[in-house]
């Protein structure tokens, strides 16, 4: 491959790459604000973590 | 000075809502699986979150930055090579969801379920030397950014390195795990949003853009900072390597630490195939800023440690600087906080406490709480938080005395195999290969470990290396790629010899989703 298709191909991946990445950060952090605040809560309520996960699994 | 009292407000918020979040997490901690793998209780989102907040650390950001600056576009083949082996571990959950399926809480743990308890104080001892070796770097590294960023004095740059690891190890010792998981959180945000600010101004400065920057390689560089089959420092050997490095770096503790967190193997897996879409940005963000240090600058000779902060705090606008330096002090603590919970878990838990169970002659049963007849939980949480410290002020006097072989980057790598070498042969084969045993398990330990240690001792004794080792000694790609090969034949060549005399033990998958 020359070296002027390499910098077409670095440049197609470059913004490939950071869409990729600021969408599933933009969906995870979304998704995944609920889960925080449970855990946030459960702290509150003096509850450890194994707890926690147990009485999500039961639910 | 570059930065006004606005950006230095924004870090001062950050960083005191991250001891509150720390503080409040201590109330979390029943028992050592909650400081450890908080509890086994992670969902996908949260998982996927602090894991990518792991792997993208202040010091990941520098030494991509290092890359960039000094090997032009070439670098980027790391972001495919990472994608293309995240998307296998997300699809094939492999060595992730079998490991999860076990229940065990740091790597090591897994050589006494499938070998002995003498393979996991062996293991236990390499990763420990692997893992703080690997991390020695990181706090002198994230200092610099600091330093070059915020336009202090150099002098500074020790001061301001052990400042920062107080900061993390108070709140890891408050909530273990628990802390980790919930500052990531924030962290992982913040970081994204310096990502994308960095990023768009410099795409937007009138010095830098795309075309300025390929022009600036092409003028330092040359064709090989473009080309990565044709640059001697990449080639095959080193995508080949990468590869490896990829499929079993999951091995990594602090990495592994997530997966294991999860709530189940499934969710394990499936971390990894979001979090894939990440790696790439992950690795080319960073390595664009350093090629746009290069451009800003055009001194290819500068310390590219301090030319890619100093180069953001010149160019970012009042606001957006602060904003950056959260972020980038979150990346700092994210990876700090995670690495020393991950070593200071393996020392405690597969060094110290199987030493205390052979000495007290318990048999080796895993109990309820998830001890091995060792330390008690309770006496797990004290060791660990006692060796956060240790291993804290380790690292600020290693950073401040340690001179660089090559770059910071293939330092990681070459430390790193230490470990990942032996890995290959007592866990994949370990967890996929029947008569993976004792002996085999031992053999690949002790001699994947060798090969990089022998890098690392001939390189600060170049002058008694003969002529035929040399290669070895200027090209780490080789010693990585050799200790792989050495760490997976020791496990098949030894284990098929001793079958009879060492049966291996068996492990049930057969229930797992």
């Amino acid at each position: 491959m020359d070296v002027e298709t390499w910098k077409a191909l670095w440049k197609i991946i470059f913004i490939v790459a950071s869409a990729m990445f600021y969408v599933v950060v933009a969906v995870v952090a979304f998704k995944g604000f609920g889960d925080v605040t449970q855990m946030m809560r459960n702290m509150s309520a003096g509850q450890g973590a194994s707890e926690s996960a147990a009485e999500a699994k039961r639910r | 000075m570059h930065l006004s009292w606005i950006d230095y407000a924004i870090v001062l918020v950050y960083v005191g809502g991250t001891i509150i979040a720390g503080t409040l997490a201590r109330g979390a901690i029943k028992g050592i699986s909650d400081f450890l793998v908080a509890g086994r209780g992670l969902k996908t989102h949260m998982a996927v979150a602090t894991m990518v907040s792991t792997g993208l650390g202040l010091v990941t950001v520098m030494y991509m930055a290092e890359e960039g600056f000094k090997y032009g576009f070439v670098p980027f083949v790391f972001g495919i090579m990472a994608l293309i082996t995240t998307l296998i571990i997300g699809r094939t959950g492999f060595i992730v969801s079998r490991l999860r399926y076990l229940e065990v809480m740091t790597v090591p743990e897994f050589y006494e379920m499938k070998y002995t308890r003498g393979v996991r104080l062996l293991g236990g001892i390499i990763l420990t030397l692997a893992g703080t070796l690997n991390m020695g770097l990181f706090p002198i590294l994230g200092s610099k950014f600091v330093v070059g960023f915020t336009g202090l004095d150099k002098e500074y740059v020790n001061y301001v390195m052990v400042a920062m690891l107080i900061i993390v190890v108070f709140y890891t010792l408050m909530g273990g795990m628990v802390s980790v998981v919930l500052t990531d959180f924030a962290q992982f945000v913040l970081l994204a949003l310096g990502f994308f600010f960095g990023t768009y101004i410099i795409f937007n400065h009138p010095q830098l853009g795309w075309e300025n920057m390929v022009q600036a390689v092409q003028l330092h560089k040359g064709d090989i900072g473009f080309d990565p089959i044709a640059n001697p420092a990449y080639g095959i050997s080193m995508i080949l390597f990468l590869f490896c490095v990829g499929l079993v770096g999951v091995v990594w503790q602090p990495e592994m630490m997530r997966p294991l967190s999860a709530e189940s193997p499934k969710v394990a897996r499936r971390v990894f195939w979001i979090s894939a879409a990440t790696v790439m940005g992950r690795a080319m963000v960073p390595m664009f800023w350093g090629i746009a240090a290069l451009t800003y600058f055009g001194d290819p000779d500068l310390d590219p440690h301090y030319a890619m902060p100093e180069m953001l705090g010149q160019i970012l606008p009042i606001g957006i600087a602060g904003l950056m330096m959260a972020g980038m002090f979150a990346a700092f603590m994210s990876t700090h906080d995670s690495y020393l919970l991950a070593w200071s878990g393996v020392i405690v838990r597969d060094v110290v406490s199987p030493i205390k169970a052979m000495l007290a002659g318990s048999s080796g049963e895993r109990e309820e709480d998830g001890t091995w007849g060792g330390l008690s939980s309770e006496r797990e949480i004290y060791w660990v938080r006692a060796i956060v410290v240790i291993l804290a002020a380790f690292l600020a006097i290693f950073g401040a005395l340690y001179q660089l072989p090559e770059t910071a980057f293939r330092f990681m790598y070459v430390t790193g195999s230490i470990y990942f070498s032996g890995a290959v042969g007592t866990i994949v084969l370990g967890l996929y290969w029947k008569k993976a045993n004792t002996p085999g398990a031992y053999t690949a330990l002790v001699l994947g470990a060798l090969v990089p240690l022998n890098f690392l001792i001939m390189t600060e004794n170049q002058e008694s290396v003969p002529a035929f080792l040399l290669p070895l000694v200027e090209n780490s790609n080789l010693v990585g790629l050799t200790s792989f090969i050495v760490g997976g034949l020791a496990m098949l060549i030894v284990a098929s010899l001793t079958q009879r005399s060492h049966p291996p033990r068996s492990l049930d998958f057969n229930d797992m989703d």
